[in-house]
């Protein structure tokens, strides 16, 4: 199965928001990275067609996915940013409701939601209306809902979002089991939960393509680079004005912890450390 | 689809706010239900159950209304007029030609009953008459009950008359309603309809605008609210959630419309049914409007008036509907809706003075979505309007504009909905 996106750009009035993108979906988790405003909600909606791009084509598996329509939109399961129901509406209707329009059919219905109440231990909540329930058991229903017609293309925005850490690891396990047979596209801010599942990455900034590749090939790129060093607390401000500075952590006894990327570093006491993927992001990000 | 359609109205069926509407709408109904009961008649002296003259109106005067004229139900006959005519007469004469001398309780028992024919004769009479009337109005002075014989001819001649004065240098309009007017089967029927002209003008002027405005309160939020809160993103991603999900919506929602419709109008008539004589829906509509070119009796005008209304509740939800299908905001769809029944009202009661050949009365009464309330009034006026060289009947083109609304309605909204973009 491949999912083609062919130089896809998508304008609004002044505002470039996606530039010539172009990619190739295959079975895997495809994290998505990039910050506020970089073009990943809007690469996403282009994908399950609830935007059209300006320019470009998609393709699955060769077919033009305007032209699959319905066909195309059977294949997906989405899960927006800030997932809600829209009307009082209780866990069990709005599944239903949701099973209907994917074309799932009365009897696999009722086992389809059986499967995925369990999956995402809904069980307590069915009866309960989806908006009054807190962030993230009202984002597992979006999940769930998601995953009603065992889709093999998921597009996950912010899946995570709400959740707390048990809840995210428990996904994060979820979806790194579905990703063998399906391609699995999720965005989130949090680096550390696509880096632990996603196969393949895809930077964006400012509606540009920056990067793309697998978690260990982008950080062989800065393998390495990454290095920590311990400085007086009142020399961080002048070390980060001279170097790519990725976290500061402060210490006892006014020391700080300062973790960095460069090729050669010009402290003494620098300590060379394994590259992590939010490295990479924040490097890669500054170079253009 | 059906399942789908089905799941959208368990859905709107069990929203809070669908069950206030269909609670309004029922208490709206029985409200206009007594208030027809309660103006059924104008004031009337009639003897009440202990046999004393009371000035009544309402349930009592229907009562005693219904009693009373049983004698007089039936063809009103040429013959007939003259023996009513001749019964009047008889009783005046008693007191010195002059209604008012008539004792309370006489003219309770005798005049009381005869009223409604007793107008439709005069009034055939006195309409286009120059010359001196009775000491009370009633006749043309010296009138002989004989005379009566001629009521139908006389009300033609009546009817001609005016034609000529309204519609000079439009002869083809009074000829279309003088090959109308061949239609009357005579002689008229009669039978105490008393509650049920006061019932059809509030249907039409009260109680079908609030269902018409309750139904847009339903329809609005279709599409709007879904746009509003996003949570459309989700239903447009899945396989049925475009075309099938807007024609869902569409057709629930009228379902729903029609469902309130038929409910609140049926509660209301059910009421009136048990207080008002049924064998009064037989009456010639000429008793309610004496020179109305149409066959057409009360019962007819009262089915006419609930379909109009069933028309214009559909028509304007279709235009709730589709408004929705492309506004964020449900309240500018309900204001934008509300303002169209407003205006439509307003418009009509400034032109109803003269319908026929009145461009205004015309367009508001085709074009407008909510022109079909008024289908009841067109049909017994027998609305004409040139349009360029050709003669149109208002009613045919306004039932055909409110199918062409509905159907075109339909087409956009899945349209736009089709290719909404958040």
């Amino acid at each position: 199965m491949e999912l083609v996106v062919k130089h896809i750009s998508k304008r609004y009035k002044d505002i470039q928001a996606l530039n010539k993108i172009d990619l190739v979906f295959t079975p895997g988790v495809w994290g998505l990275l990039g910050a506020n405003g970089a073009g990943k909600s809007t690469l996403m909606e282009i994908l399950i067609g609830n935007k059209t791009a300006t320019s470009g084509a998609i393709f699955l598996d060769g077919r033009s996915v305007k032209k699959l329509n319905e066909e195309y939109r059977a294949s997906i399961g989405y899960l927006p940013q800030n997932f809600s129901s829209g009307a009082k509406i209780t866990v069990a209707d709005y599944l239903e409701y949701v099973a209907a329009l994917k074309g799932i059919s009365k009897l696999e219905t009722k086992k389809r939601i059986r499967y995925v109440i369990k999956l995402l231990e809904l069980r307590k909540y069915v009866h309960k209306y989806v908006d009054k329930l807190s962030g993230g058991t009202r984002q597992r229903v979006g999940v769930a809902q998601a995953l009603l017609n065992d889709p093999p293309i998921l597009v996950l925005d912010e899946p995570t979002s709400g959740l707390d850490p048990k809840e995210r690891i428990r996904l994060r396990s979820i979806i790194s089991k579905m990703g063998k047979e399906k391609i699995i596209i999720l965005s989130t801010h949090i680096v550390s939960d696509i880096e632990s599942i996603a196969n393949q990455n895809i930077i964006l900034k400012r509606g540009r393509l920056i990067d793309v590749g697998a978690t260990e090939e982008l950080l062989n790129t800065i393998s390495g680079k990454v290095w920590e060093v311990t400085i007086p607390i009142e020399q961080t401000e002048d070390f980060e004005k001279n170097h790519t500075v990725i976290n500061i952590r402060t210490m006892e006894q006014n020391a700080a912890v300062i973790r960095f990327i460069t090729e050669e570093p010009d402290v003494s006491n620098a300590r060379i450390q394994e590259p992590k993927l939010e490295d990479y992001y924040l490097w890669i990000l500054k170079q253009n | 689809m059906l399942r789908i359609i089905g799941l959208e109205l368990k859905l709107q069926l069990k929203a809070k706010k669908t069950i206030g509407i269909f609670l309004t709408g029922v208490i709206m109904s029985v409200l206009i239900a007594v208030l027809s009961i309660n103006t059924a008649t104008s004031r009337n002296i009639i003897l009440n159950e202990e046999n004393q003259v009371e000035y009544s109106s309402g349930k009592i005067s229907v009562d005693y209304l219904k009693k009373t004229q049983k004698t007089y139900e039936g063809l009103l006959t040429e013959e007939k007029c003259v023996e009513i005519v001749e019964k009047y007469q008889e009783i005046l004469n008693e007191y010195d030609g002059r209604e008012e001398n008539i004792p309370h309780d006489i003219y309770a028992k005798e005049i009381t009953p005869m009223i409604d024919i007793l107008n439709v004769i005069s009034y055939s009479f006195t309409t286009s008459y120059d010359g001196e009337l009775d000491k009370n109005g009633t006749f043309p002075k010296d009138f002989q009950a004989e005379e009566a014989k001629a009521v139908y001819r006389e009300r033609l001649k009546a009817l001609k008359k005016i034609w000529e004065t309204k519609y000079v240098g439009r002869e083809q309009i009074s000829e279309k309603l003088e090959s109308r007017e061949e239609n009357i089967r005579y002689p008229l029927y009669f039978a105490n309809y008393s509650g049920w002209d006061s019932l059809q003008s509030n249907l039409a002027l009260v109680l079908i605008p609030i269902i018409v405005l309750l139904s847009c309160l339903l329809t609005a939020p279709v599409f709007s609210k879904h746009y509003e809160n996003d949570s459309d993103r989700v239903f447009r991603a899945t396989r049925f959630g475009r075309h099938t999900l807007a024609m869902a919506r569409i057709m629930s929602s009228m379902i729903l419309t029609t469902l309130l419709y038929i409910f609140t109008i049926g509660i209301c008539i059910t009421i009136c049914s048990f207080v008002f004589n049924r064998s009064g829906l037989k009456t010639s509509i000429q008793f309610i409007d004496l020179f109305a070119s149409s066959n057409l009796n009360i019962g007819q005008l009262v089915f006419i008036t609930i379909l109009g209304g069933l028309l214009a509740t559909c028509t304007m939800a279709m235009f709730a509907i589709c408004l929705s299908s492309a506004m964020k905001s449900s309240i500018v769809v309900l204001a934008s809706s509300f303002f169209v029944i407003v205006v439509n009202m307003i418009l009509n009661i400034f032109t109803s003075g003269n319908i026929n050949d009145n461009m205004l009365y015309f367009i508001i009464n085709t074009f407008s979505p909510y022109s079909a309330a008024s289908l009841s009034s067109s049909i017994v006026s027998n609305a004409y309007a040139y349009v360029g060289n050709s003669i149109v009947w208002l009613p045919a083109a306004s039932i055909f504009f409110t199918i062409v609304i509905i159907i075109s309605g339909f087409g956009l909204c899945l349209k736009r909905y089709n290719n909404y973009q958040n």
